[in-house]
Parts: C-alpha cells; sequence; structure tokens
C-alpha cells in the first residue's frame, strides 16, 4: 500500500466516521457509557480508554501554541480519566481550537496511524491481505472495532479460495455481525455495504476517484484547501462534497460581484467558473479550475 | 325250604291297633305312647342273634345262629331289612341258612327271625367277594386352590338353575370297587354322598360351568382301578375343609381323610404381599414427593430418588440399593408367610423368621461400612451429571470390578430368596426357610469385598458447583452493553444547521426554494429521531437529502446561467449554501452516530478479549486432570493461572496433595493462538449450555454443565 492509498484508506474511513473525507480533527463529543466520556478528533479518542491523554500529551509535546499550553495544565485531569471535563466547556473550547492546527492535525494522524493503522496493516499482513482495499476492510475493523472479535471466526485463507474471496467472507459476516447487536451499531452496516460496492466494482487497489457513502473521493479532495509546501495547488471541480477552502474563496473572489465568498466550490461557483472560462479570450478549455483558469484569473 | 311272607308280628298288630285308638283319641300324645309300648314289646320280645360267618359275600350264604334252639326248630319267619325297608324278593332260606343274592347291594342288613314265638334279631354285613376292606389313603396334596363354578339343576324343573362352588377330588387307597361302582359309599363331612358313577365322563366337563351345561346336584364319579377313584363336582362347604370317608355299604367309618380348599392359591398370595410390600414403598416415595424436600442436580428435581442418591457425589447408591432391596424382600416374605398363616391356614400371628435379621444385617451392615469408608478415604467420583443406573457399577465413570459382583449377588440373592419362600404354597407354609449358611457367606464375603474397593480405590472427583466468569456470552457482553446506549446526540448538529437555515435569505427561484426546502426537511428528519432504529433510517433519508438539495443547487445554477436569467446570483448562491449546507449536516450526523456507537462497539469489541475463568468447588479436584468441555479438551496450554504459568489454580487444597475443594481455569483469549482462539470462541462466543467435565488421573471424572448465561441464580444445586 503507498502512501495515496494509504489516504484513501484513511479517508474511507474518515467518512465512516465523520462524514467528511479528511475527518474531523477539531470533533468533540461526549459519549454515553462508562468507557467513552469525552471523546475527540477525526477517530474519536476517548477520555475513559486513556487514548486522549497519550494524544493530548504528545500534542502538548511538539506544540508551542497558546492553546496547547493552556491544555497542559489540563493534562493531569485527562491523566486521570476526569470525568467532569465531559461539561468543561472552556476544555471543550480548547479542543476544538488545537483541531486547527497542523501541529494537532499532525499529532493526530501519528497518533492513529500507530494505534491503529499500523496495527491494523500488520493484521492484515499475519491474515494474508494484500490488496488495498482489503487492508481498509481490516483498518476499518480496527478503527470501528470487531476484528479480535471476527478474525477467530474466520477459514483459513486458502481455504475460501484465496484473498478476495476471504474479504468477501469477511465483510459478509461482519455485516451479519454488526446487524445482530443492538441499535445504533446496526446501523452502521453501511460501512459494509460501501466496501461491497467498491468490491462489486473491483476497486481493489483505491483507485481514485471514487465514492464512499455518497462522498466522493478525488486527489482534489485528498489534498485539502491548503496544499503542502512546494506542490501544486488542487483543481477545483464540482463534486459532491463540494470542494471547500481557502482556493475556492480566492477563485470565487476573482470571479466577479456575482460570486458568493462562502468558499464552497459549488454549482453556482461552476456555472461562473464556465462562464469566466467561455467568455476568456481565447476560451479555456479546462474541467473544473486548473492551472490555466487559474492563471487566467491571475492566482 | 320256608317261604317268607311279609307279616307283622304280633306286637305289631297291637301296635297299629293303639296307636288307632290314640289317633282317635289322643292325637297329641299317639307318637309318644306307640314309642314306649313299641320300644318295651320290642325290647321284651327280641333276642340277639349271631350269624356264621359273620358277614357274609355277595352270592354267598349264611347260617343264623338261635341260642336255646330246640333241635329240628324252624324258624317261623326270617325277615331281612335295609334301611329300614324289607328287601324284596327275599332272599332264599333253607331253615336258618340264608343265601345272598348275587346283586343284592352292599351293606349292612337287618335279620329277625322268629323261632318257637321268640324274635331274634342282628345284623348282618354283605360284603363283596374276598371280603376285602376300602383303605383310603391320605390325599397328597392334602389341599387345592382350584375350584369349579357350576351350574346345578333342580330336582324341580320349574325352579331356576343355582350355581354351587365344586371341587374335583381324587381318591386313592385300595378295595374300591371297579365293576360295581355303586358299591363304593363315599362320605363327606358325615354326609352320605349319592353319587352318580356312571355319567362322569358327560358330567365332569367344563360345560358346567356355563348354565346351559347344568347337571343335576350331587358329585360324579368314576372308579378307575381298585386303587383310584375320581371325582368332580364335590360342593365345597363354607369350613373349606372336606372330611372324606369311603365304605363298603353303608356303614360310615370311624375315621376319614382330611381335605382343604384353599381360597388363596400361591400366586395370589404372592401377588397380594408383593402390592403390600409395594404399597409401604409407596408411601415412603408418597411422603417424599408430597414433603417439600427438594433436591435439584442440573436442574432436574429430585425427590423419591433421593431414597438411592449419595448427595456427597449426586449418585446412586449401591449399598442402599443393597439395603433397600433386602429390606423389601423380608418385608414381601414375611408378608408372604403372615397371609398363608393367618388368612388362608387360620393359624395365629407367625414370628418373625430367624433368617430375617440376618439379611437385612447384611445390608445395613453394607450400607453403614460404605458411609464409614467414604468418610475416611473421601467419595467416589460423582460421573455424569445426573445419577444413572451406571452409578450402581461404577466409580467416577470407571467400571468398577467389586460393584459389579456385588450388584450381581445382591440381585441373585434376593431373587433366589422371595422364590424359595414362594415355593411354599400359602395352605402349608410354616415358616420361611433360613438362607443357606453358604450363601450367608457368600453374600458377606461379597459385602467385603465391596467395601475393600471401596477402601483401596483412590476418591474421585466431586463438582457440586461450577461458576463461569462473566457469566455472558461473548455476544451477550457486546449486546447488553449497546443496550445501554442512548440515542446519537444531534442537538449541537441541529443548532448548527439551524442557525445556517436561517441565515439563508428568501428566495423566489422554484430549484432555489427547494434546496432552501430540502435542507430543512433534512433537520426536521434530524429532530423525529426517537428511537435508535430511526438512527439507520435517518442515515439512509440523509443521504436522499443530500442528492435531492444538490440537484435543486445546481438546477438554480442552470437557472442562473440562462438566458434571460431565470434566477438571481443570490438565489442560486444561497441554493448552494443550502446544499453545502446540508452535507455539513450530514457529516455531522454521521459522525454523532458513529461517536454514539463509539461505547457499544468498544463493549462488543472487547469482549472476545474478556478473561474467563471457571471455578470449579467440590472434593478431590485434581489439579492434574484433564478438563473438557463439549467433549473438547481444554488444554494447559489455553489456561493461565496467578504464577503466570499454564495451569490451574487450586484455590483450596485438599488434605495436601494434588487435590483441590476448589480449582479455577483462567482463559486469556488475547494469550491464545488461532486455533485455541476459535476454541474459545465456540465455547465462550454464543449463549448456549455446555457440559464440563473434570477427570482424574486415575480415570475417575465427574461432570456437570453450565450454560451461558446461567440459567438460575443459585448453584445448579441445592437443598431446601
Amino acid at each position: 500500500m503507498d502512501d495515496l492509498q494509504k489516504s484513501i484508506a484513511q479517508a474511507i474511513v474518515n467518512v465512516f466516521e465523520t462524514g467528511r473525507i479528511l475527518g474531523d480533527y477539531s470533533a468533540v463529543t461526549v459519549l454515553k457509557g462508562d468507557t467513552g466520556h469525552l471523546s475527540y478528533g477525526r477517530s474519536q479518542t476517548t477520555l475513559g480508554s486513556g487514548n486522549l491523554y497519550k494524544l493530548l500529551l504528545s500534542y502538548c509535546q511538539k506544540s508551542t501554541s497558546n492553546v496547547a499550553g493552556q491544555l497542559q495544565n489540563s493534562l493531569p485531569r485527562f491523566l486521570q480519566k476526569d470525568f467532569s471535563l465531559d461539561t468543561d466547556i472552556g476544555v471543550k473550547n480548547l479542543l476544538k481550537q488545537a483541531g486547527a492546527e497542523p501541529m494537532m492535525r499532525a499529532a493526530q494522524d501519528q497518533f492513529f496511524n500507530e494505534n491503529f493503522f499500523a496495527p491494523a496493516l500488520r493484521a492484515a499482513d499475519a491474515a494474508g491481505i494484500t490488496q488495498p482495499l482489503g487492508q481498509t476492510v481490516i483498518y476499518d475493523s480496527h478503527i470501528q472495532g470487531g476484528w479480535g472479535v471476527l478474525q477467530p471466526q474466520m477459514p483459513a485463507l486458502n481455504t475460501v479460495g484465496g484473498e478476495k474471496a476471504w474479504i468477501a467472507k469477511y465483510v459478509d459476516k461482519r455485516k451479519a455481525w454488526l446487524q445482530s447487536l443492538k441499535s445504533p451499531l446496526p446501523g452502521t452496516a453501511y460501512r459494509m455495504d460501501s466496501f461491497q460496492t467498491l468490491m462489486d466494482d473491483q476497486r481493489w487497489n483505491l483507485a481514485l476517484p471514487l465514492t464512499v457513502h455518497g462522498v466522493t473521493i478525488t486527489a482534489e479532495a485528498l489534498s485539502g484547501g491548503t496544499p503542502a509546501a512546494g506542490s501544486p495547488p488542487r483543481t477545483l471541480r464540482l463534486m459532491s462534497p463540494y470542494l471547500r477552502g481557502d482556493d475556492v474563496k480566492q477563485v470565487q473572489a476573482k470571479l466577479g460581484p456575482d460570486s458568493s465568498s462562502d468558499g464552497v466550490y459549488g454549482p453556482f461557483t461552476d456555472v461562473l467558473v464556465k462562464r469566466f472560462q467561455a467568455q476568456h479570450v481565447p476560451a479555456i478549455v479546462e474541467d473544473g479550475v486548473g492551472p490555466q483558469t487559474r492563471a487566467a484569473l491571475g492566482l | 325250604m320256608t317261604q317268607f311272607v311279609w307279616t307283622f308280628p304280633t306286637g305289631s298288630d297291637r301296635i297299629t291297633e293303639l296307636m288307632g285308638k290314640c289317633k282317635l283319641v289322643f292325637p297329641l300324645i299317639a307318637g309318644l305312647c306307640v314309642c314306649l309300648l313299641q320300644g318295651a314289646v320290642l325290647a321284651a320280645e327280641t333276642n340277639p342273634l349271631t350269624f356264621s360267618p359273620p358277614q357274609v359275600s355277595r352270592g354267598g350264604s349264611f347260617q343264623i345262629n338261635l341260642p336255646k334252639l330246640k333241635e329240628g326248630a324252624t324258624p317261623t319267619f326270617i325277615h331281612i331289612y335295609h334301611d329300614g325297608q324289607l328287601v324284596n324278593p327275599a332272599p332264599k332260606a333253607d331253615g336258618f341258612n340264608v343265601e345272598v343274592p348275587a346283586d343284592l347291594p352292599l351293606g349292612t342288613y337287618q335279620v329277625q327271625v322268629q323261632a318257637e314265638k321268640i324274635s331274634y334279631s342282628g345284623d348282618i354285613a354283605v360284603r363283596p367277594p374276598g371280603n376285602g376292606e376300602i383303605k383310603l389313603d391320605p390325599f397328597d396334596p392334602a389341599y387345592t386352590y382350584e375350584t369349579e363354578n357350576i351350574w346345578i339343576k333342580p330336582q324341580d324343573p320349574k325352579r331356576p338353575n343355582t350355581q354351587s362352588l365344586t371341587v374335583a377330588l381324587t381318591l386313592r387307597g385300595s378295595g374300591f370297587v371297579k365293576d360295581n361302582p355303586d358299591d363304593n359309599t363315599i362320605w363327606i363331612n358325615g354326609i352320605r354322598q349319592n353319587m352318580k358313577w356312571g355319567d362322569y365322563a358327560a358330567v365332569c366337563s367344563d360345560g358346567a360351568q356355563q348354565e346351559s351345561g347344568a347337571v343335576p346336584s350331587g358329585p360324579s364319579g368314576a372308579v378307575v382301578s381298585a386303587e383310584e377313584i375320581d371325582l368332580c363336582h364335590v360342593t365345597v362347604p363354607a369350613t373349606r375343609g372336606l372330611d372324606v370317608k369311603a365304605a363298603y355299604g353303608d356303614i360310615e367309618p370311624a375315621a376319614g381323610q382330611k381335605f382343604t380348599v384353599y381360597w388363596m392359591n400361591t400366586a395370589i398370595v404372592a401377588i397380594i404381599a408383593f402390592l403390600i410390600t409395594a404399597a409401604l414403598a409407596g408411601l415412603i416415595f408418597l411422603l417424599l414427593t408430597l414433603g417439600k424436600q427438594t433436591y435439584k442436580i442440573a436442574g432436574e428435581d429430585y425427590k423419591w430418588r433421593l431414597l438411592f442418591l449419595d448427595q456427597q457425589t449426586d449418585t446412586y447408591s449401591l449399598s442402599k440399593l443393597q439395603f433397600y432391596l433386602w429390606t423389601l424382600a423380608a418385608i414381601f416374605t414375611y408378608t408372604y408367610l403372615y397371609i398363608g398363616k393367618v388368612f388362608v391356614q387360620g393359624a395365629g400371628w407367625p414370628d418373625i423368621p430367624g433368617t430375617l435379621p440376618g439379611i437385612v444385617g447384611i445390608g445395613a451392615g453394607t450400607a453403614i461400612g460404605s458411609q464409614v469408608v467414604t468418610a475416611a478415604n473421601g467419595a467416589k467420583g460423582s460421573g455424569a451429571e445426573k445419577p444413572g443406573f451406571l452409578d450402581f457399577i461404577t466409580s467416577g465413570s470407571v467400571v468398577a470390578p467389586d460393584r459389579i459382583q456385588m450388584f450381581l449377588w445382591t440381585l441373585f440373592g434376593v431373587f433366589a430368596f422371595c422364590i424359595g419362600v414362594l415355593q411354599k404354597s400359602p395352605g402349608i407354609i410354616s415358616g420361611i426357610q433360613p438362607v443357606p449358611d453358604g450363601m450367608m457367606y457368600m453374600m458377606g464375603l461379597s459385602s467385603a469385598g465391596y467395601l475393600g474397593g471401596k477402601m483401596a480405590r483412590k476418591p474421585g472427583p466431586v463438582i457440586m458447583e461450577l461458576t463461569v466468569t462473566p457469566g455472558q456470552s461473548d455476544d451477550a457482553l457486546a449486546q447488553g452493553t449497546s443496550a445501554a446506549i442512548d440515542l446519537p446526540d444531534f442537538s449541537q448538529p441541529s443548532v448548527v444547521a439551524a442557525s445556517n437555515l436561517n441565515s439563508l435569505p428568501n428566495v423566489a427561484n422554484a430549484n432555489a426554494q427547494k434546496a432552501i426546502d430540502t435542507f430543512g426537511s433534512a433537520i426536521k428528519a434530524a429532530a423525529a429521531v426517537h428511537t435508535t432504529s430511526d438512527v439507520a433510517n435517518l442515515l439512509t433519508s440523509l443521504t436522499s437529502f443530500q442528492r435531492d438539495c444538490e440537484s435543486a443547487a445546481a438546477g438554480a445554477a442552470t437557472d442562473f446561467a440562462a438566458a434571460p436569467p431565470k434566477a438571481s446570483s443570490q438565489e442560486a448562491a444561497a441554493a448552494q449554501q443550502a446544499a453545502a449546507f446540508l452535507q455539513d449536516f450530514s457529516a455531522d450526523v454521521t459522525q454523532a452516530i458513529a461517536a454514539a456507537a463509539a461505547p457499544a462497539m468498544e463493549a462488543a469489541s472487547s469482549a472476545g478479549s474478556v478473561a474467563r475463568t471457571i471455578e470449579l468447588r467440590g472434593s478431590n479436584l485434581s489439579t492434574d486432570g484433564t478438563f473438557e468441555i463439549g467433549h473438547a479438551d481444554l488444554p494447559f496450554r489455553m489456561l493461565v493461572n496467578q504464577d503466570g504459568d499454564n495451569a490451574p489454580d487450586a484455590m483450596a487444597r485438599q488434605d495436601g496433595g494434588n487435590f483441590a475443594t476448589v480449582l479455577r481455569f483462567t482463559i486469556d483469549p488475547a494469550q491464545l493462538d488461532a486455533t485455541d482462539l476459535a476454541q474459545y470462541q465456540a465455547w465462550f462466543g454464543q449463549d448456549a449450555k455446555w457440559l464440563a467435565s473434570l477427570t482424574n488421573p486415575d480415570g475417575q471424572k465427574a461432570d456437570q454443565s453450565f450454560s451461558l448465561p446461567p440459567e438460575t441464580a443459585t448453584p445448579t444445586q441445592q437443598g431446601t
């Protein structure tokens, strides 16, 4: 699995967990039950499990921001699993602010990579699964949970006709298992439906674009609004969900007074872009806002 | 040759005359007067006479000897009477020599002679040729239970038939007259029987048992030989005792032979004795059944079976079985004896035979000895969870020869003892035959062998309680936790979405308005979620709302791009924003649902990693034993004890050694390889009932079932 496939795999699971391709690094939720309580980040690290303390400790050790400094003071409460944090609005606001910091995003990426993605890849390797889609299925089981329960119930890979057949069987079994649990867990069986669709479409290599649970994952969507230094800006085009970001705002600002400035590349923005491209001399023939349009707009 | 004529003697004429007068004058006193006068006259005028020979054969002759008779005197008359009737035709006489006709019935005849105006009288017996005597042998057997209820045809044909209980007899002896059966006279209980000799074959059949085959009253007989007479239809008297006599003629012998018709035979008495024994045993069973005492083994109530149960091991006890069998045999045989003596024979209450305490003592001694050995040496293995008949010959499910031999000897001894008693019919039984010394010795040796084997054998495992912690299956643990999960919290996304909705301007374009309305509908749909099942539906509807809203936004954009424009830029922008807001809202809802499901999923995921302990409580639980669940081994490699070793924990050791009273098996699924984990999940993954077995190194084992979840909150067995 290469880096792009890894990003796609994580994006798929992000869609399942947050409805967003890149996840919601700022998401703060209070979960019910003794094992939950305050949860945070794109994959809902919980206070009750002790993992939230580990994540924040990693963040605070790397970040020198003011938010990190304030959260540092609350670290003992996270260590002690102080459930009064569930209702501490000040701390919850700090966590939301921290989610916008690249350092927190990096900390979360590293945390989830070490605690979930890497173990999932090892488990997949142990099970003989090498296809990126199969590895994504196993990663999803590590994020949502249940791999340890279901994997021992699976037959050996060589007895079911190979890797793809094994993954298909596992997806079926996992869907049945989710549906056997009490609500709201049966409602999450859509994850398996999404994987089944990808298998039916033979998307074993996670070739882009692909649509999961109504969300289309593209390279542009994966790159986000703030491309890494040195990398070219993403091409803006109409997709679902709409692309958003500062780069969209910049384009909207150049499209004239009729344009909105909400930073959403929706159908209205797309119409304005196409009108601009058509009215430009010479006309620009480009799908979305690519290098030519961007240059014509003076960006 | 003197010709006999029937004439009244002088005395008789006078009597007749007087009687006529008496009848006329004093009718009530006449009889008395006549009798007195007749007696006086006869006594005064009749002298005894003798005969030579004193008894005569039919066809022979006899000489009448008269005392003081002048020489040449002849009899005035010679009258011979039989049963008061003058014999007619009269036998021929030559002087005082009388010839007996060949067809004269046997019997005693009164001879009256008058000579020289003096009357003489005497009795002479007419016997069969040869002057033999009937000799009746004692009956063998002198009793019977077989009677026949026959229909009797009355002499008056106008009267209805009656029934009579009769019996058939076989008389054995000597001197029976076959050629002329009427010569054989039968008396029963002093009554001369009116025998019918010619119709035996026709009458003495089963036909008389039907009313259509009714026969005349009185017995029928057939002289089989001089040594045997068969009788049928002999009426059974109320006393059921028959005093049977046989002789020639009409002189009833002084002594007869006794015969008894019993109203109960061996089978009936045995059945009654059995029923009484069963009733006594049933009384015990009834008390146990009606009583509040209950004992449960693996959920099954044990009441009357408690009698045979060794509650220490929950197995059937051989020593108790032996004790009860011998006790019942003693009761049965004594009841048989009692009924025979008291009700059949009419004798007194029989004393307890000396042999009974001995056989009951063997059973009691074995039972007590068994308890002593168990207390000293430890209990046998409990074997299967529920007691079964195999317990009588096994110890901890291992076949024990010492138990087999005692089991067999007990069954044989009881059977032989009862059969031996029944060999004596209730009519003649006088006591219970003692068990032969050799047999008593053998049974004692058998019990000693049983106790010796019990003492030599190692104690076996007994599981009184088995507890699995946690008691729920992995699935139940997962579901039990998820059941506590509340609905996803959509409040925050809904507040944000409502705010966004309010921020949108009023529009006139239909597509823009549709996009905004669809966004509003999605918010309402989320607010309408009241049950966990609504959550899954919301996910589906949100996808639909999102698709419709994006389509409407695209339509508004198209309207904006149309020439002339059908929508303003504000309207197209508002539609785009509505679709974008709905995408955000849908993502927030998805995230909220995922967040709400996280604790349930964590529980469900961790259920399979919960370490389980199986704790056995009982006795003689070997730490080196083999433990099975559902007939599959639980290998030591799957265990982890408190020291971190792959072995069970002896939580409470029993008198040192390798036995424990509390034995704990701990399984940590996180440390199992795939194969063992699969076995672990097969055992504990789903709700199920399993049979667990602990087998000690010597092969004795104990079974105990358990279920996930536990069937009751109480231990698997209890006494209340």
